[in-house]
């Protein structure tokens, strides 16, 4: 083969595999987030083997789910040309945390799925009765972690806050209005 | 030609992870970009009906990030600041970050023109605009002042 057939065969040969190949966004913590390479027509499973493997722990220990999903995905679902490869994923252990908001000299805890929303908790614990909230202020309120300023986002997992441990604790704040 | 580190660094943060996710959830698109101008649209639930509500920003990305952005509140088929009646109401946060003020940006602490005024960018410094951050910090701000609103329907619900 001359030299510029095998430079053409070997571009050829890296698109082929890479056709045959899906990359699938998943957050496994806070800050953890990668882009996990898979083989067309391969299984969730795939993801949650590597990310079991990189902890030292069990296969089914873990849960995965698509980002805005509250079901978690079953692991034999197959990665085919139509599935929504592009949608992030995120890889949970499959212990609850507990939830433990504070607010003023009260506080009230519930135990959570890792891949509840900072939102979902947001929207309970504005309705806790000893908060005594109306809720036409509910808009007004926000999560930060416990003594801490920073507001947290709403679409963030619990899980990937609370990280290893299974507590979380939190306060509810009023949300930071600009000075007019 | 030397490429434009700015438009790079936009660039670079319309392809993050965090920005990537937001638009894949539906939480907000690009209209356009076209540095330093980028004109995009955040989800706001939806309305009584069930249909899908979101509104239009037009940012100034100039010398990114190490200025802030300058984000206005956008009627995109008209070309201008949506008009006062047809802005975001609700509780005070709500009206305050999309009031009409003097320089008429949105009124959050991480904006060009909010950040020096009235001092919050010091008196609220994890709202304030860092090089650091990307652009889905705003995006995410945007997004969740814009979606508090139906809380309130969500607790009714609840509770």
């Amino acid at each position: 083969m001359a030299e510029g057939e095998e430079g053409k065969h070997e571009i050829e040969q890296t698109a082929a595999k890479q056709a045959e190949e899906v990359l699938l966004p998943v957050k496994t913590g806070l800050t953890e987030e990668r882009e996990m390479k898979l083989e067309r027509g391969a299984n969730l499973l795939r993801i949650v083997e590597m990310v079991a493997r990189e902890r030292g722990v069990l296969v089914e220990e873990f849960a995965i789910f698509r980002e805005g999903e509250v079901e978690e995905l079953a692991i034999e679902t197959v990665i085919t040309d139509v599935y929504p490869r592009h949608r992030r994923h995120h890889v949970h252990h499959k212990s609850l945390v507990k939830v433990v908001v504070f607010y003023g000299a009260k506080d009230a805890s519930r135990e959570l799925k890792r891949n509840a929303t900072v939102e979902q908790v947001l929207t309970w614990a504005v309705a806790v009765k000893e908060f005594g909230i109306d809720a036409a202020m509910a808009p007004e309120f926000n999560l930060a972690r416990r003594k801490v300023k920073e507001e947290l986002p709403g679409t963030e997992h619990i899980g990937h806050l609370a990280g290893p441990k299974k507590v979380l604790e939190l306060d509810l704040v009023r949300g930071d209005i600009a000075n007019g | 030609m030397i490429p434009d580190p700015s438009a790079a660094r936009v660039a670079a943060d319309l392809d993050e992870s965090d920005f990537v996710a937001g638009v894949h959830a539906g939480h907000w698109r690009v209209i356009s970009f076209a540095f330093p101008t980028l004109d995009f649209a955040v989800a706001a639930g939806a309305d009584a009906s069930g249909r899908p509500i979101e509104y239009g920003f037009h940012a100034d990305l100039s010398n990114y990030p190490g200025q802030a952005p300058m984000v206005r509140i956008w009627d995109h088929a008209k070309g201008g600041p949506l008009a006062p009646n047809l802005r975001p109401n609700g509780t005070p946060r709500i009206q305050r970050t999309f009031q009409c003020w003097t320089d008429d940006t949105v009124y959050r602490p991480w904006d060009r023109k909010t950040g020096p005024h009235s001092n919050n960018a010091r008196t609220f410094p994890h709202l304030a605009w860092w090089p650091e951050h990307r652009l889905s910090f705003i995006f995410r701000d945007i997004h969740d002042i814009l979606n508090s609103n139906a809380r309130a329907d969500r607790v009714r619900a609840a509770t």
